[in-house]
């Protein structure tokens, strides 16, 4: 069986952030999109296709991390899905360890949390390139600049430079 | 919501976000995204400088040539481009889903795979440095990071293949315990269902089913072409807790459960109290020994008490002891004990347990010398304070005597083992207990409860900083006070603060303190 998707289209991911920054919500948001799911699972009602353990659903937290496959654009995603919580960081060292990028999560309102910079600084002792995604800026008192701004000035977050891609005004809401 | 890669805006038409409209950016917000993309520009020709050339001669940039820069600095770990969006709204997954495909690594993208391989002709297990390249073309090589005991198709072993490819049915081998294992299916894992496939290929990531022996970190490898990949490390527990089954029955099954459980999970330990004989558990934190216990009771159906949790305490040593024997020697008839050994005892932070050997002129035979380090390890296992484990230790072997028949492995061991313990005690034995980095968010009103709440517990506040309406105060309090602290912080402030903690570090208690570990430990 000849492969079907090319090497240079494929992509391993992971998503990783701190305790309740939307990790679960995004990637059931992707499986979605990526025509995975055809129904958004919830997680606050325990319905998330990814959150699939028991213990998982009732409590509303990602335990153990789960990996699913997509494609977009031509590409083949593979995603890890990784517990935010500290005593499970174990998940996230060991997929971590595997994958070949990763997506960082960051709540717009919370800022830079404890939790992150663990993980970021996880993601660096593993060399892991990533790109960040500052989540739940419709909440009020989002703040993109103190997202960006606490992580570039004073934490170990330093080393990499933040940009801007894409910056979404209170004023351009949908 | 503005792409200020290709200077447009998004629109979503409808509540699930799956209509998109691109437009031109609308004119009360175009002045701020051009500053923005200046600031873009600027920021990614620091790592690119053909975009730079082009910046400076102000030419206009095609989009493909910005997103390659933008790429290549990413890849290079000197950048990391940021975006934003909401999930819960369903805003801006798609431009993120765009951007992993855009700029994150493919496994071309990341350098080979670095491992160990036997050297050619080697027998005594010389290895060197080895490389595999993603390339369905090159031996097959594999890492498992994931173990998942299933109900219905037994071991399910997670893997992500470096290179090769590999076929349901064949044979390889797990380079760690050296046995040959069949994979009988090869999964797809989507969640909790599956995907059967025959075959896959470098790049991929999936899970085996029939795999027998395989721990987390193991390397599977073509026989002919074996290679061993950098294991990965976990942390070491840092709270227990005693388990009781309630009835003979479950005795027997809380064992089975307990060893599968541990063996998906490299940060959940089981053991033996050899003083009480209880059966103890340990792991990283509350939550997670209370998500295995009931996993047991659901998965497994066992029932099972649970006692209260308890810190792991650590030992090590402050001060030096140098040249303390260790001396065992059983000489009456028959075949003879005899082993002396002398060992100097120091400080070694962060190093774990260090044992270096100087011994000179043969005053202990060559093949004794393990022995002697494995009996100061088992010794290790229980320190002189209260019985735990010691760490950061070095322990130097100086010299020793042996006799031409009765010395043995045995008689070295137990020589080593008697020699630690004396010279633990002599080096200023003292306990460490596991601080963790505690950050409490709380409404300004209840500041001063939960900080003097904080310092109760032995705690050192570092710091505090106003985010948006609450204040963040962050300290360091040692694990052992921080038991019930949930309900307590939620009773001081009327439930409206949060917090969380994570281990910091090992820390030596505090004489006043360590007397009363100590004390709860000895059988009243």
């Amino acid at each position: 069986m000849p492969r079907k998707f090319p090497l240079e289209k494929i992509r391993n991911i992971g998503i990783m952030a701190h305790i309740d920054a939307g990790k679960t919500t995004t990637t059931e948001r992707i499986l979605y999109y990526t025509g995975r799911t055809y129904k958004m699972g919830e997680v606050h009602e325990g319905a998330a296709v990814m959150d699939w353990m028991a213990q998982e659903q009732e409590r509303g937290i990602t335990i153990t991390s789960a990996a699913t496959t997509t494609q977009w654009d031509g590409h083949r995603i593979n995603i890890i899905d990784t517990p935010g919580h500290v005593d499970f960081t174990v998940e996230v060292e060991r997929s971590l360890r595997v994958l070949d990028g990763a997506i960082a999560l960051f709540d717009s309102v919370a800022g830079v949390e404890p939790q992150s910079e663990t993980v970021w600084r996880q993601a660096d002792k593993y060399r892991v390139p990533r790109i960040a995604y500052i989540n739940k800026m419709d909440r009020i008192g989002a703040d993109f600049g103190m997202a960006c701004g606490r992580w570039s000035s004073g934490s170990p977050l330093t080393r990499s430079r933040s940009s801007f891609r894409s910056a979404r005004s209170p004023r351009s809401r949908a | 919501m503005i792409d200020l890669v290709a200077m447009n805006a998004i629109t979503y038409k409808d509540e699930l976000g799956k209509e998109q409209e691109v437009t031109d950016i609308p004119a009360e917000l175009l002045e701020s995204a051009r500053v923005a993309r200046e600031h873009l520009l600027e920021e990614v020709s620091h790592h690119d400088d053909e975009l730079l050339e082009m910046i400076l001669e102000e030419r206009e940039i095609p989009i493909a040539k910005l997103k390659a820069a933008i790429r290549k600095a990413t890849l290079a770990i000197e950048m990391t481009p940021v975006l934003c969006g909401s999930s819960f709204k369903n805003k801006g997954v798609q431009p993120l889903l765009d951007a992993v495909v855009d700029y994150l690594p493919s496994p071309l993208d990341v350098p080979p795979v670095d491992g160990l391989e036997p050297a050619k002709g080697s027998r005594n297990g010389d290895e060197r440095h080895a490389l595999r390249r993603p390339s369905d073309d090159d031996p097959f090589a594999a890492l498992a990071f994931k173990i998942m005991a299933d109900p219905y198709v037994g071991k399910l072993t997670y893997f992500r293949v470096y290179s090769g490819r590999l076929e349901a049915g064949s044979r390889v081998l797990n380079v760690n315990t050296g046995r040959t294992e069949r994979i009988g299916r090869i999964l797809m894992m989507h969640a909790n269902d599956r995907e059967e496939v025959k075959e896959i290929h470098a790049g991929d990531i999936a899970a085996a089913v029939g795999i027998k022996q395989v721990s987390t970190g193991d390397t599977l490898a073509a026989s002919d072409r074996p290679i061993r990949l950098e294991t990965i490390e976990f942390p070491e527990p840092v709270i227990k807790v005693a388990i009781e089954p309630k009835t003979k029955a479950d005795q027997e099954k809380m064992a089975t459960a307990l060893a599968r459980l541990a063996e998906e999970d490299p940060t959940f330990q089981v053991r033996t109290n050899e003083e009480t004989g209880q059966t103890e558990i340990s792991g990283m934190g509350e939550l997670h020994l209370e998500v295995l216990v009931d996993r047991m009771l659901r998965e497994f159906r066992v029932q099972a008490s649970v006692g209260r949790p308890q810190v792991s305490y650590r030992e090590t040593v402050r001060g030096h002891a140098d040249h303390v024997e260790g001396r065992f020697v059983r000489q009456t008839g028959g075949a003879g004990q005899y082993g002396i050994v002398y060992i100097d005892v120091e400080p070694a932070p962060g190093e774990g347990f260090d044992f270096v050997n100087k011994v000179k002129g043969g005053s202990i035979p060559t093949e004794f010398i393990p022995a002697v380090e494995k009996g100061v390890e088992e010794a290790m296992e229980n320190g002189p304070r209260a019985g735990y484990p010691m760490v950061d230790v070095r322990v130097t072997l100086t010299d020793g005597k042996y006799h031409e028949t009765d010395s043995s492995e045995l008689a070295f061991k137990v020589a080593g083992s008697l020699a630690l313990k004396a010279a633990a005690q002599r080096a200023k034995p003292v306990l460490l207990e596991p601080i963790f980095a505690v950050e409490v968010v709380t409404p300004e009103e209840f500041m001063g409860d939960v900080i003097g709440d904080l310092n109760r517990r032995r705690g050192h506040v570092s710091g505090m900083e106003q985010r948006g309406n609450a204040q963040v105060v962050d300290a360091h309090v040692p694990l052992a006070e921080m038991f019930g602290y949930a309900t307590d912080l939620r009773s001081m402030t009327q439930g409206r603060a949060t917090y969380t903690m994570q281990f910091e570090r090992y820390d030596e208690v505090p004489a006043n303190v360590a007397e009363r570990v100590v004390g709860e430990l000895q059988p009243a």
